[in-house]
């Protein structure tokens, strides 16, 4: 089928934009049931704790508190995507401070909040372990009764110790990553209630409502089909809400009480309770011969998943797919290791263990460029993955591979080839230049775990269509960009698409909206139910005129003949349909191809890499260790734009959470005690942090995805804190190996330096 | 979280708020802005039985010229010193530092008064007012009184005022011809408190030699600081960069700041004074000659 494209590649206006800007849009935490009892969460005060006696005599006394639960309440007290390693509320012991321990609901927020302080918890703290390389040693204290190593894997493809031997030059780093939170703007929120049917209903922030609702069901017991989870406009996720929050306890309350409920994480609370991206260590040795083709590369991954496993396996798999960039490396090995702490809970983030191995490969080929007197982006080209190529798991990599013609884009832009004016051009003496380049790759899709998606379709009787979807929209436009690809796909008009969206009840399941494929899979399935529908459309259309089916196609809501005589409105169809019962829906399918999993991992290869990469132009104060980034040009590769302007947010807003990560944003941790937990301690950039930001998409087209696009929610941050560490590299010649680059860091980096070159 | 609850008054005049906060002594705060107390109450880091808001008070809220002082009332918003015409003329260095606090919506609201009342060593206004040796006007049940900003600022959160005193008015002496003033804060982002700020104020004389010069120091100790060493290093000496050197030098041993977890250690912020200090005052000097 030759698909037009009359709406795919517009840059319409988000659907969701005005009610947005004007406040009308509902989220999760607008929402206030009549006769609601408000919900408040006891947690630990101990990062490490056991739990001897908790008493709620008292509480449940007090004026106005009406239930108050304990873990006694909940039938099955543990869940957790891979591993059930987390309690609902906390039994046998607390293990990150803010673990919850009870639940309160009461008829008014002060008094659930006066709940909270009456409920006696008798703790014996145990000691907390709060290093990750402290937590390895088998003599450390135990978060879980397994010991601490969650997960560990070793991976190993050549012979890295020949290649070692053999190279020209080896660079050797050991990287440290912090600590980052999603910090969206709608903490996570949530209200339940009984429906009319005496069906419990969630309405809450989250990023799939069927994980959501199976979370629910097998802690409290309950029949899938008893509950109905729906997820409305989303504050923002990144992540962050791809584990439960709220959800449970919601139901919980609603469940026992019969009555409705609300509960909305403080700020403090969202940051301390919400998840986290891994904090890591990540030691790399990579060997280059002389002429700049890459050898070997051996790697050491430590990621810090906290008090609970979360999604870090997966986060863990992504790291060590990922942690030899967008390169052939001949020889490789990987140890990696997931191991438990007393420091919170880290699972997904944006990049999904990326961005931490990215920040230390870049950083390497940076440093071997420059052992090697090579233009950087020249020694990415050399090594560069093509398609067609075999990866460094001897994977086959049949998708658009675009990364070579984004390198080229960024060594043919001004800002790289003028890179020595741009340089130059600075204020002051004590103000340095620098201009750094990295570049990104990341698989979407879920990769060798089996991933599959449904869409429904509905001809309306006024001839326009509802599709549904339980992709959540959680600020990145998935919503509008579904529409423009059902409009093209059913040949109608945009605003002919109607879109009901992340309903266990309304919708099928399109699985969860997260590694940057919620468009690939729901398009995918829409593809196959468009043709589903029209393909019924067109035999209805036959019975009306007469004429054979196969003279029919599709225009602008019109059923149209070849010779043009024919015309029949999608309404006309559609009455005919409902007058003779025909059914006017169906369901669209599509499961994302994938290969067996490599020894040792849970879900990689990818058969879909994303990838870009980035120019970052910086200014250091030498003086004071500070960082402006002045410019980023960012070069996704996109496959195909469906919505440039929501393309351009996506991939700006990336960048500068990017810049974030990259120089300010760090959840201090002391004695497992979270030290950032509002705005301001745990610092985001401001508009005033925002540089120009250039965004030039490379569009070779993925065959397999809707009209040849790919993902694109994460790999724009992922390249972003590598270039920044480039660019300040190149500007005042010391390497960064930890971010976030403070400027106190980089000040006494620098100020080593000199006291080396003997100067100062 | 939520305040815990309190009592509300909202009294008409200064004479009302002092015999409200007399009679309610220790559990009463007064609120001003409410930029800095609300945070507390809600971290419930202050938990007042009573608040007395000043805002209905008529009268506190002015910047005007007097006999060789600018006088501010202690109700004047972050916002209207920034943007006052009399300030940007006579004393600058008070509307550069204005724009440095917070974010515009925190400018609106906060208050001089407030600000100094609650004495945060990383509080901007400290150091400027330190550096233009203004002083602070106080009424209380038995009248008013005048303290100097020297000695004001008596330990972190803790200003010379008595439970049942309220700030009425800053008072600025106006700078003379041949001032010049700067106020350098350097901030993690845009909008948060210092990491180390420096206020520097200087007079030149016709013969160029250095007449005055006030440096205060901000989140750089306990409380605002005085840098006097520094200030000695400069007066009666022509500026010369190896005098500023010298000054800088002072002022980061003038200084005495503490590790934060959060804002940098304390020799990471030493050395920042030495930085700041040098650059403020050659800034200050270039205003001082018309620049
Ligand atoms: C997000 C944010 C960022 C900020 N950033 C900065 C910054 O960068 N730099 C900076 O300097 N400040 C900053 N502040 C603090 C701000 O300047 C406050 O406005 C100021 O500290 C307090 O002034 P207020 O009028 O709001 O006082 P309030 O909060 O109302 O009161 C503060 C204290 O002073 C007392 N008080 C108030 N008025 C009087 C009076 N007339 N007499 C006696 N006691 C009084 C109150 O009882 C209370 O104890 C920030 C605040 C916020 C919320």
């Amino acid at each position: 089928m030759v698909q037009a494209q009359r709406w795919v590649g517009k840059p319409i206006p988000r659907r969701d934009a005005l009610e947005k800007a004007i406040g009308q849009a509902k989220y999760a935490s607008d929402l206030f049931p009549e006769g609601l009892l408000w919900g408040k969460v006891l947690r630990s005060k101990y990062p490490h704790a056991r739990i001897k006696r908790i008493d709620v005599s008292k509480a449940r006394s007090h004026p106005g508190v009406v239930a108050i639960f304990t873990h006694e309440d909940i039938p099955n007290n543990r869940y957790g995507p891979f591993n059930k390693d987390r309690p609902v509320l906390c039994d046998d012991k607390t293990r990150y401070i803010g673990d919850p321990i009870a639940v309160v609901a009461a008829e008014t927020p002060e008094a659930a909040e006066e709940a909270l302080g009456m409920i006696e918890v008798e703790y014996e703290p145990l000691p907390a372990v709060l290093d990750p390389l402290e937590a390895m040693k088998p003599e450390s204290p135990k978060v879980h009764e397994r010991g601490n190593i969650a997960r560990q894997t070793h991976i190993s493809f050549g012979n890295v110790e020949q290649a070692f031997r053999e190279a020209d030059i080896i660079v050797e780093n050991t990287y440290t990553v912090g600590t980052q939170i999603h910090a969206y703007l709608e903490t996570e929120a949530g209200i339940s209630y009984f429906d009319e049917n005496g069906r419990l209903t969630i309405v809450a922030g989250g990023q799939s409502p069927y994980r959501d609702r199976h979370e629910i069901c097998s802690t409290l017991n309950i029949p899938e089909d008893s509950v109905r989870v729906v997820i409305p406009h989303v504050g923002g996720a990144f992540g962050g809400k791809d584990d439960i929050s709220v959800q449970i306890h919601l139901a919980l309350i609603t469940l026992k009480t019969r009555r409705p409920a609300r509960l909305v994480w403080t700020r403090e609370e969202s940051t301390i309770a919400g998840t986290k991206r891994h904090a890591g260590i990540i030691r790399m040795k990579t060997a280059a011969r002389r002429d700049g083709v890459l050898l070997a590369n051996k790697t050491e991954i430590i990621y810090d998943t906290g008090a609970y496993e979360g999604l870090g396996p997966a986060v863990l798999d992504v790291a060590i797919e990922n942690c030899n960039g967008p390169y052939k490396i001949p020889n490789i090995d990987i140890s990696a290791t997931l191991v438990y702490t007393n420091n919170y809970v880290a699972s997904a983030f944006r990049g999904f263990g990326a961005p931490q191995v990215l920040f230390a490969i870049e950083s390497q080929l940076d440093a071997i460029a420059e052992q090697l007197n090579m233009d950087p982006i020249e020694l990415r080209l050399r090594n560069a993955l093509r398609r067609g190529d075999v990866g460094v798991f001897n994977n086959k990599l049949i998708g658009s591979v675009g990364i070579a013609k984004a390198l080229e884009i960024a060594a043919n832009h001004e800002l790289w080839r003028e890179r020595e004016r741009y340089k130059s051009e600075t204020a002051r003496p004590w103000i340095r230049r620098g201009i750094g380049v990295a570049s990104a790759v990341k698989g979407y899709t879920l990769g060798a775990l089996p991933d599959k998606g449904q869409v429904g379709v509905e001809l309306t009787r006024e001839g326009k269509f509802r599709v549904r979807v339980s992709s959540t929209e959680i600020g990145q436009g998935v919503l509008t960009a579904l529409a423009q690809v059902a409009a093209d796909m059913l040949k109608c008009g945009v605003d002919d698409i109607q879109l009901v969206f992340a309903d266990t009840l309304e919708t099928p399941d399109t699985s969860v909206t997260s590694a940057s494929r919620q468009l690939f899979l729901a398009g995918n399935a829409l593809a196959d139910a468009a043709r589903k529908m029209l393909d019924k459309m067109r035999h209805v259309a036959a019975g009306l005129s007469g004429e054979p089916p196969e003279v029919f196609d599709f225009l602008d809501g019109y059923a149209i003949s070849r010779d043009g005589k024919t015309r029949i409105s999608y309404a006309g169809i559609a009455r005919y349909m409902e007058n003779n019962n025909i059914p006017l829906n169906v369901v669209g399918e599509y499961e994302v191809p994938r290969v067996e999993p490599i020894p040792g991992t849970l879900e990689i290869p990818h058969l879909f890499y994303m990838f870009a990469a980035a120019l970052a132009l910086v200014e250091v104060n030498t003086l004071t260790g500070f960082v402006q980034v002045r410019k980023l040009v960012v070069i996704p590769d996109a496959g195909k734009v469906i919505n440039p302007q929501t393309f351009q947010g996506q991939i700006e807003g990336a960048a500068v959470q990017g810049i974030g990560y990259a120089l300010m944003e760090e959840a201090k941790i002391e004695n497992g005690i979270l030290k950032t937990q509002n705005f301001s301690t745990y610092l985001i950039p401001s508009i005033k942090d925002a540089p120009e930001i250039e965004v030039i998409p490379v569009e070779d087209g993925e065959e397999t995805g809707p009209f040849g696009a790919k993902g694109i929610g994460e790999i724009g941050i992922i390249p972003i804190a590598p270039a920044i560490a480039n660019a300040i590299k190149d500007a005042v010649g010391v390497r960064p190996l930890s971010i976030p680059i403070t400027p106190e860091k980089l000040y006494w980096l620098i100020r080593s330096k000199r006291s080396e070159n003997g100067s100062q | 979280m939520y305040p815990k609850s309190f009592q509300y008054f909202a009294p008409k005049s200064v004479k009302d708020a002092i015999s409200l906060l007399n009679k309610l002594r220790g559990e009463a705060k007064v609120i001003a802005g409410g930029q800095s107390l609300v945070p507390m109450m809600k971290l419930r880091l202050a938990t007042p039985a009573y608040l007395i808001d000043l805002n209905k008070i008529k009268g506190l809220e002015y910047i005007k010229a007097g006999r060789g002082v600018i006088q501010i009332g202690a109700l004047t918003r972050h916002s209207t010193i920034e943007k006052s015409e009399l300030i940007r003329e006579r004393v600058p260095i008070m509307a550069e530092a204005a724009s440095h606090i917070g974010d515009p919506q925190v400018r609106n609201l906060g208050t001089i008064g407030g600000a100094l009342a609650h004495c945060d060593p990383a509080g901007d206004w400290g150091a400027v007012i330190l550096a233009l040796r203004g002083e602070i006007r106080v009424a209380g049940p038995r009248g008013q009184r005048t303290i100097k900003a020297d000695n004001f600022f008596v330990d972190a959160f803790t200003p010379a005022l008595k439970p049942n005193e309220l700030i009425t008015e800053i008072r600025i002496p106006t700078p003379p011809e041949g001032s010049g003033g700067a106020y350098l804060k350097m901030e993690r982002r845009a909008g948060d408190f210092a990491i180390a700020g420096v206020a520097a104020q200087i007079t030149i004389s016709p013969d160029g030699t250095c007449k005055y010069a006030g440096i205060g120091l901000t989140a750089l100790g306990p409380t605002s600081l005085r840098a006097k060493k520094a200030e000695e290093a400069l007066v009666g000496r022509e500026l010369t960069d190896e005098v500023i050197d010298e000054a800088a030098e002072a002022a980061a041993e003038d200084a005495k700041p503490f590790d934060d977890p959060l804002r940098g250690s304390a020799e990471f912020r030493r050395a920042m004074a030495r930085v700041l200090t040098r650059r403020a005052v050659k800034q200050a000097l270039s205003r001082a000659r018309g620049g």
